[in-house]
C-alpha cells in the first residue's frame, strides 16, 4: 500500500477549476517530484493534501487513512509536514524558539535529548542556522529564513514531508547542500513529495517525477524516463542543461 | 445580472423618494431622515475603514463638530435680516461645520501615522471621549449638558422647509454622497487607499506619500461625518452631548460591517437596519436590547462580510489566459517606456548596522546609465539591505549616493520612486485581490496630470486618461508576459507570476533605474528564459538594472557586470566570465558545479 495516494483530486476557486482530477502515489521512502510551470497548480496540490485547501472532489489516502476532509492539524499531528511556499516563520520569535515549534511533539513527550540530536544534524546543515540561533527570525535574510523553515519541518519528524520550492532564494552553494540532505532523509525513513523549479537538480535525487499542466498531470514515470522526454527538456529543464 | 442590479437599485431610489407620500405622520418621515444622514455618515466611514483598512471609532466626535459649529453659526447669524430672508446662514453653517469637521479628521489623522490596527482605533476612542468631555465642560460655548437648543430649521428664500421637504433634501444629500463614494473608490486615490490597505510598503514604492494619503483619506471621511452632523442639527433643533457619546460611534462602525465594510451599498443597508430594528422591537419591551443584540451577532456570525458581502462584486467571469506566461510571442515595447532615460548609480563607502549586526561595511558599487548589473553573494550577505538603502527603505550609517553623478537625498522609498528609482521586493508586496490591471495602474497613477476633482465629476479628460493608462497598463502587463491574466484578482496567481506583476507594477514608474529583488525566484527554466528576454528588452529601452538573483544562468547570460557580496563586504566586481572564475566566488559562493570551466 502507498503511503500517499491521490485519486482524482478536483479543486476550484469559484468558476475556475485548478485541479482536473489529478491522480499521484507516493510509496514508503521514496522521493517523488511534481514538475509544471507557475500556475499549473503544484502548490494547490500540496496544500490541498495538507489540508489547506479543501478539494471539490477526489480521495487523499494517507497511510490507509482519507485525510480530504481532516483538518490540517490533525493532517500535521497523522505525520505529514508541509513547507509552505514564503517561509511563513513567527517573526518576533527567535530561530531557535521557531525550530522548538516544529518540534513541539517531540518537546511534549519530554524527548528533549532526540530534539537536541535532530537541532544538531539542522544546524550541521545550515551552519548559518546555527549561528543564529537567538536572533529574531524577522531579522534574517531571506535566504535565511527559508532554511529555517527547511529545518522547523524536518525537526517535526514527519512521515512524508511535503516541499514547496523548497531552494527558492538560496544561493547555489546552499541549493546543492539542501538537496543532498533531502536525499539523505530517505535513510532516516522519510518520504518525500517534492515541488521545484530546478527541475533539473529535483530529478537528480527523486525516484519518480509528475509533471503538471493546467491541473492535468500530463506525464508520470522514473526520473529517467520523464528526464529524457523531449517536452521536459525542453520547458523545465532549458535547453542548456538537457541531461541531469 | 447586471441589468437587474441596476434594476433594483432604480426601485430602491424609487421606494426611498416615494416614502415620505406613503406614510402617513411625521414620525416615519423624521425616521427615514435620520436613517440618510447616518447613511451619509456611514459611507464616509466606509470609505475609511472599509476600503482603506484604517479603523475609527471617533465618528461621534466628527459629527458633533459638524453639528455645534452649524448650530452656533446660524444661532448667531438668524436675527440678521439679510440672513432671515434668505436662510443663506442655514448652507453656510452646513459648509463651515462640514470644514471643521475635515480639520478635526486631519489631526485624527496624526495618530494613524504611527499606529495602526486595534490601536489606532483606540486612539479615535480616546479622540471621541475628549471631545464628548469638552462639549460637557465647556458651558459658556457649548451650553455643558444642557445643549444647544433652537438651532434654526432648514429654509430655501424665506420658505421654512417642514419635515416632508427636508426628507427630499437629506435624500438629495444622500445620493450625491453615494455617487461621490463610488467614484471615489474608482479614482486613482481611491485605488490608492485599498492598496495601501494590503501594503504600505508596496504603494509607497510607486511613488505614494503613504503620510499624505492617509490624512487625506481622514479628512474625506470626516467630512462626510461633518456634513451628516450639520444635517442632523437642523433636523433635529437641538443638540447635545447625548446625541454624541461612545455608542454612536461604536454605531457606525457596526453599521458598515453588518451592511459589508468596503461594499456600495453596505453602509445605508447597515445604518437603515440598525437604526429601524430597534423601533420595531417596542413589544419586546425589556428585552428589546437583548433581541437586537442577538440579532446582530447571529447575522455577523452568519455573514462575516456583511448583508451586501451576500451578493459579491460582478467581475468578468474568470476564464484561462489566452497567452501562457512562457509563450514565445514578443509583446511590443510599451509605450510608457518610450522616453525613459536609464540613469547612472554610484554608491562608495555604504555601511550599515542593525543592532550588533554589521551588514554592510564600506561597500562601493557603481552602475552605468542603461547598463544591468547583478549583485550575488551568499544569503545574508546584505544584497537586499544595500538596495534597500539605495531606494530609501533604509537610512545608511555612512557612504554616499550618486544618481548621474550627484548626491541623491532619497529619503524614502516613494522619494525613491519620484526620483525614477523603482523596485519590486524579495518577499513579494502585492495588493490582496486587486487585479493585476488595478497593481499596474496604480503604478501609473503618479504620471496623471489631472486633479482628483476629474475624476469625481466624472470628467471628458479623467475618462480619457483613464483608458489611455489602461491602454499602457495592459501593454506592460503583455511586456512581463502576463496577457491574459489583465482581471485576475492577484491572489488567484502562482507565486512565480505574483512576482511578474510587481515587475510590471515598477514598471510603470517609468523608471530610471529598476532594483530587481530574485525576480526569477519560483519560475520554471522556459519562464527565466522569457524573463531573461524581458530584462535584455529593458536594457534596450535604456533602463538601468540592478539585479539581486541567485540563478546563475541568468545573471551571466543578462549581466554587464556584477558584483559580489558576502558578510557584508565586496569580495569581486568584474565581468560575468571573471566572475566566474574567481576563487573567492566560488569558495563562497558559487560553488564548484556553477564554476565557468
Amino acid at each position: 500500500m502507498p503511503l500517499l495516494e491521490v485519486e482524482n483530486l478536483r479543486v476550484a476557486y469559484g468558476s475556475l477549476g485548478v485541479l482536473k482530477g489529478i491522480g499521484l502515489t507516493v510509496e514508503e521512502r521514496e522521493i517523488v517530484t511534481i514538475l509544471g510551470s507557475n500556475g499549473a497548480g503544484k502548490t494547490t496540490t500540496l496544500r490541498t493534501i495538507a489540508g489547506l485547501i479543501a478539494p471539490s472532489g477526489g480521495r487523499i489516502m494517507f497511510d490507509g487513512r482519507d485525510i480530504a476532509a481532516m483538518p490540517a492539524y490533525r493532517i500535521c499531528a497523522a505525520g505529514l509536514a508541509l513547507v509552505p511556499e514564503g517561509r511563513q516563520l513567527f517573526p518576533e520569535h527567535t530561530v531557535l524558539e521557531n525550530l522548538e515549534l516544529g518540534a513541539f511533539r517531540q518537546l511534549q513527550r519530554g524527548r528533549r535529548a532526540d530534539f537536541k540530536r535532530d537541532l544538531d544534524a539542522v544546524c550541521e546543515l545550515f551552519p548559518r542556522v546555527g549561528e543564529r540561533l537567538d536572533q529574531r527570525a524577522g531579522l534574517l535574510s531571506g535566504g535565511e529564513q527559508q532554511m529555517v523553515a527547511i529545518g522547523r519541518a524536518l525537526l517535526s519528524r514527519p512521515r512524508l514531508l511535503l516541499l514547496d520550492e523548497p531552494s527558492l532564494g538560496l544561493a547555489p552553494l546552499l541549493v546543492q547542500s539542501i538537496f543532498e540532505a533531502f536525499a539523505k532523509l530517505r535513510e532516516r525513513g522519510i518520504t518525500i513529495l517534492l515541488v521545484e523549479q530546478m527541475a533539473m537538480l529535483a530529478l537528480k535525487i527523486c525516484d519518480r517525477a509528475y509533471v503538471l499542466e493546467s491541473g492535468t498531470i500530463t506525464l508520470s514515470g522514473t526520473r529517467e524516463e520523464v528526464a529524457d522526454d523531449p517536452r521536459v527538456v525542453e520547458a523545465y529543464l532549458g535547453r542548456s542543461s538537457a541531461k541531469p | 445580472m447586471r441589468r437587474v442590479t441596476t434594476g433594483i437599485a432604480w426601485l430602491a431610489v424609487a421606494l426611498l423618494a416615494a416614502f415620505p407620500l406613503l406614510v402617513e405622520g411625521t414620525y416615519y418621515k423624521f425616521l427615514g431622515i435620520i436613517v440618510l444622514i447616518y447613511g451619509i455618515v456611514a459611507i464616509g466611514l466606509n470609505i475609511l475603514s472599509g476600503y482603506a483598512g484604517l479603523l475609527s471609532l471617533g465618528r461621534a466626535a466628527l459629527m458633533a463638530a459638524g453639528a455645534y459649529t452649524t448650530a452656533l453659526m446660524t444661532k448667531a447669524l438668524a436675527p440678521l435680516p439679510l440672513f432671515a430672508a434668505t436662510g443663506l446662514h442655514i448652507w453656510l453653517g452646513m459648509v463651515a461645520g462640514t470644514v471643521v469637521a475635515a480639520l478635526f479628521g486631519a489631526a485624527l489623522a496624526f495618530p494613524s501615522l504611527r499606529v495602526r490596527g486595534p490601536y489606532l482605533a483606540m486612539v479615535t476612542v480616546a479622540f471621541g471621549w475628549v471631545v464628548w468631555k469638552i462639549l460637557q465642560e465647556w458651558v459658556s460655548v457649548t451650553g455643558g449638558d444642557l445643549g444647544i437648543s433652537s438651532i434654526p430649521k432648514p429654509q430655501v428664500g424665506p420658505l421654512l422647509l417642514e419635515t416632508q421637504s427636508f426628507y427630499f433634501v437629506v435624500l438629495g444629500c444622500f445620493m450625491v454622497a453615494l455617487g461621490l463614494q463610488d467614484r471615489i473608490v474608482r479614482s486613482r486615490f481611491g485605488m490608492r487607499l485599498r492598496a495601501m490597505r494590503h501594503s504600505e510598503l508596496g504603494i509607497a514604492s510607486v511613488g505614494v506619500d503613504v503620510h499624505r494619503l492617509k490624512v487625506a483619506a481622514f479628512v474625506i471621511s470626516a467630512a462626510f461625518a461633518g456634513f451628516g452632523g450639520t444635517l442632523f442639527a437642523h433636523q433635529q433643533n437641538y443638540i447635545s452631548p447625548d446625541n454624541f457619546q461612545f455608542f454612536s460611534s461604536v454605531f457606525f462602525l457596526l453599521a458598515i460591517l453588518f451592511g459589508g465594510a468596503g461594499t456600495r451599498f453596505g453602509p445605508i443597508v447597515g445604518a437603515a437596519v440598525l437604526t429601524v430594528l430597534p423601533e420595531l422591537l417596542h413589544d419586546f419591551d425589556k428585552y428589546r436590547l437583548i433581541v437586537y443584540g442577538c440579532f446582530i451577532l447571529l447575522t455577523l456570525y452568519f455573514l462575516p462580510n456583511g448583508v451586501m458581502g451576500l451578493f459579491p462584486a460582478a467581475r468578468p467571469a474568470a476564464r484561462a489566459p489566452t497567452g501562457a506566461p512562457h509563450s514565445k510571442v514578443v509583446a511590443a515595447m510599451p509605450a510608457a517606456l518610450a522616453q525613459v532615460r536609464g540613469a547612472a548609480l554610484e554608491a562608495a563607502g555604504i555601511s550599515r548596522s542593525f543592532g550588533g549586526l554589521r551588514a554592510l561595511s564600506d561597500v562601493a558599487l557603481s552602475v552605468g546609465a542603461g547598463t544591468i548589473h547583478a549583485l550575488i553573494g551568499p544569503n545574508g550577505a546584505g544584497k537586499t539591505t544595500l538596495i534597500n538603502i539605495v531606494s530609501g527603505i533604509y537610512r545608511a550609517d555612512a557612504g554616499r549616493i550618486l544618481i548621474d553623478g550627484q548626491p541623491a537625498r532619497i529619503g524614502s522609498l516613494h522619494g525613491a520612486a519620484a526620483q525614477g528609482i523603482a523596485r519590486t521586493f524579495q518577499t513579494i508586496k502585492l495588493f490582496g485581490d486587486m487585479t493585476v490591471l488595478e497593481h499596474v495602474l496604480t503604478g501609473l497613477s503618479r504620471h496623471s496630470r489631472l486633479a482628483l476633482w476629474h475624476a469625481l465629476l466624472d470628467t471628458r479628460a479623467a475618462r480619457e486618461e483613464a483608458a489611455s493608462q489602461i491602454e499602457q497598463a495592459r501593454q506592460l502587463i503583455a511586456f512581463v508576459g502576463l496577457a491574459g491574466y489583465e482581471d485576475r484578482p492577484a491572489t488567484e496567481l502562482a507565486y512565480g507570476h505574483r512576482r511578474l506583476v510587481e515587475i510590471a507594477r515598477a514598471l510603470a514608474v517609468r523608471p530610471r533605474l529598476l532594483l530587481l529583488d530574485e525576480p526569477a525566484a519560483g519560475l520554471v527554466a522556459d519562464e527565466i528564459m522569457a524573463l531573461a528576454q524581458v530584462i535584455r528588452r529593458l536594457k534596450q529601452a535604456s533602463v538601468t538594472i540592478l539585479l539581486i538573483e541567485h540563478h546563475m544562468d541568468l545573471v551571466v547570460s543578462v549581466s554587464d557586470r556584477i558584483t559580489v557580496l558576502d558578510q557584508g563586504v565586496v569580495i569581486a566586481d568584474g565581468s560575468p566570465s571573471a566572475i566566474q572564475r574567481d576563487e573567492r566566488v566560488i569558495a563562497a559562493y558559487l560553488g564548484p558545479s556553477h564554476a565557468a570551466a
